[in-house]
């Protein structure tokens, strides 16, 4: 991991804020709260700041979907000059942006109500005339009832409600529409509830239905026309001061994450502490440019390594196999970085248990389409996981195909193999998963040596003593006497170091390489489910293909599952626990964006 | 005769490790996941001390290969 230090810079009260911003455009500095000094500094802009993004962030989302076209860089303006703008631009947005709108949000709003009318209507016949209804001023009820009582109730209604217009017909499902024109609506709806009568929503009707259809037709067209108009027009508007919204917001932001930093900073009546935390490598970056500012002093602070924030650094093409890392928790200062080891040790193991040309090829597509959809489907921190995971998946793949040959199996039937086949060479299978343990802890011993090296030859001797002990226990079979030499020189150093913790810790150690002949145990079972799948398609007759295409799909699903499960745990229990501690944070340092805004922030 | 009882052994002794590494896991998965429902954080060490009994079967197994191997 990434050596980081802690720093303290106390500076001028007036510099404060000058201080701050070289702090953020570096993009080296990791923030820390103090409790040195007991007054906060307060920036009064804060909060103005933060309500125009809000504002601005809001219209953005508005006209995101009418942008079409390039946003140039913009020259970062001084804070007062940006608030002024950025107000003014609010205002603009309220006068000539918001109405139209409106106007689209109110046509796009009739439009989905004409289509739900446009639905209603399909339902009754083309020749079906309103207009009696329409004529009438009374009130207009609609709704449905049984088929077979409309007879009954129309009957009713003449005798009660002689001056009522009915219209009915055929609805869905034995159900018939119907439709009360009534100036007495109490009386009708005492009436109603004798019989059973759902109400439905149906459109103030005029004339024939196919009258009323064209009439919404013309309606929709018209509407149409408008919205192409008020999109054109909102189109143009948005070329015109969308890139400027953008570099806004931006340089809000950036002036707004500036200022927040005072939150971990203190004042006394005259000065100011900011303290926090740097990569080694970028001290000298961050002193040289803050000693451009008069009186500032930067003093190098006392921590423990425990509390540190780290930084991984690995190769970036072995990234995705941080999150399996990430698991532990950040590591501790001092502690390296494992990702290039996980990255080749998990898929070698992956492949050793699942082991088969068919399954690690299907694996291999599935993991290349997932990640097509994942990298289209999502733009989040979520996605990134995703599109990691599958980078993981495919690397696997990869490997469970070249043991696959090594082995000679496909979809558990056997082919000639390059090295030898598992079912009948169980010793020679277990033999290398036991060689394939002693070599992944062992490199956990070293890791842990090389780490130790600098806190001094105890501690390296101590752990360098794990590999002694392993190689004196060995060797008895050997040798028996040179063996047990070597054994009892590493107890001696074993005791010094760890004291009588160390026996129970060589139990442990030993358990821990027979745990590796799981890479052994899974991909033997592994091979025996799908035989088994071979021989059950075997007896099926003309049902083959299907139980060998649901038996080798369960196959296939327990054969991702147990060996990724297994393959994290031989790397989080048996390989981490030699050498990694696990730290408290990452060092996430404060960056300032300048993607649409150019130029330093003038205060 | 010979044959039987090697397969009896071979199958206690793979039958019973499992049984006990699932005794031990049900315990340590519930408690895992109650741990990892308060903070997401501990997914890591719940997972490694959910899956620290399985070793058990592994035990077993090899030790049912052995007298598989021996008894034929």
């Amino acid at each position: 991991m990434s050596k980081t230090l802690k720093f303290s810079v106390v500076s001028h009260i007036d510099d404060a804020v000058g201080i701050l911003s070289k702090l953020a455009s570096l993009g080296v500095f990791h923030p820390e709260r103090t409790d040195r000094l007991k007054n906060d500094l307060v920036f009064s802009e804060t909060e103005i700041l933060a309500d125009l993004i809000v504002k601005l962030e809001h219209m953005r989302e508005e006209l995101e979907p009418y942008f079409v076209g390039d946003l140039q860089k913009q020259k970062t303006l001084p804070l007062k000059d940006l608030i002024e703008a950025s107000k003014s631009f609010v205002d603009d947005f309220s006068e000539k942006v918001s109405p139209v709108l409106s106007q689209i949000r109110e046509a796009e709003l009739k439009k989905l109500t004409l289509k739900e009318d446009l639905k209603m209507v399909s339902n009754f016949g083309a020749n079906v005339n309103f207009g009696p209804l329409s004529e009438t001023k009374a009130s207009f009820i609609s709704g449905k009832m049984p088929s077979k009582t409309v007879k009954h109730f129309r009957l009713i209604l003449s005798e009660r409600l002689p001056k009522s217009i009915l219209v009915s017909g055929p609805w869905e499902g034995g159900w018939d529409y119907v439709l009360i024109g009534t100036s007495e609506e109490d009386t009708l709806e005492g009436l109603l509830s004798e019989f059973t009568w759902i109400p439905l929503y149906l459109p103030k009707m005029r004339g024939t239905v196919a009258e009323f259809r064209d009439s919404l037709l013309k309606e929709n067209q018209d509407l149409d026309k408008e919205l192409i108009s008020l999109n054109a027009s909102l189109s143009g508007l948005t070329k015109k001061i969308y890139p400027e919204l953008i570099a806004l917001r931006e340089m809000l932001n950036n002036y707004y994450q500036v200022l927040s930093l005072s939150k971990y900073a203190k004042k006394s009546e005259f000065f100011t502490l900011i303290e926090g935390w740097t990569l080694e490598k970028d001290l000298s970056k961050l002193k040289d440019s803050l000693k451009k500012i008069d009186g500032v002093e930067i003093f190098l602070e006392n921590f423990d390594p425990k509390d540190a924030p780290t930084m991984p650094n690995h190769p970036k093409a072995v990234d995705p196999f941080y999150s399996i890392v990430s698991l532990m928790g950040p590591s501790s200062q001092g502690s390296i970085d494992p990702t290039l080891t996980v990255s080749l040790f998990f898929p070698l193991f992956f492949g050793m248990m699942l082991g088969d040309i068919g399954y690690g090829t299907i694996m291999l597509l599935l993991a290349v389409v997932f990640k097509k959809q994942v990298d289209s489907l999502f733009d989040s921190l979520l996605g990134k996981y995703f599109s990691r995971f599958s980078w993981v998946l495919m690397v696997s793949g990869i490997s469970s195909i070249m043991f696959g040959f090594f082995f000679g199996e496909v979809f558990g039937f056997s082919i000639t193999p390059l090295f030898f086949n598992r079912l009948e060479n169980i010793e020679t299978l277990l033999l290398s998963a036991f060689i394939i343990g002693l070599i992944h802890l062992n490199l956990g011993f070293l890791m842990k040596a090389v780490e130790d090296f600098q806190k001094g030859l105890p501690k390296l001797v101590e752990n360098l003593s794990w590999i002694l002990l392993q190689i004196g226990a060995f060797t008895m079979f050997i040798n028996f006497n040179t063996g047990l030499a070597l054994t009892l020189i590493s107890f001696v150093f074993l005791l010094r170091g760890d004291g009588l913790e160390s026996f129970l810790m060589v139990f442990i150690l030993f358990g821990n390489i027979f745990s590796y002949l799981r890479l052994a145990a899974i991909g033997l079972s592994s091979v025996g489910i799908a035989l088994a799948v071979n021989q059950l398609a075997g007896m099926a007759g003309s049902a083959r293909i299907l139980v060998l295409l649901f038996g080798h799909t369960l196959t296939l699903i327990i054969g991702i599952f147990a060996p990724f499960i297994q393959a994290m745990r031989l790397h989080l229990i048996e390989f981490f626990t030699k050498f990694y501690e696990v730290g408290k944070r990452v060092f996430s340092p404060l960056k300032l964006t300048y993607k649409y805004s150019g130029g330093e922030l003038k205060w | 005769m010979v044959d039987g009882l090697t397969a009896i052994g071979a199958g206690l002794a793979v039958g019973l490790s499992a049984l006990a590494a699932g005794i031990a896991e049900y315990g340590i998965g519930s408690a895992a996941i109650g741990a990892i429902a308060e903070k997401e954080e501990l997914f890591g060490k719940g997972l490694i001390f959910t899956a620290s009994p399985e070793t058990i079967v592994i035990f077993g197994f090899v030790i049912a290969l052995l007298i598989l191997r021996g008894g034929a």
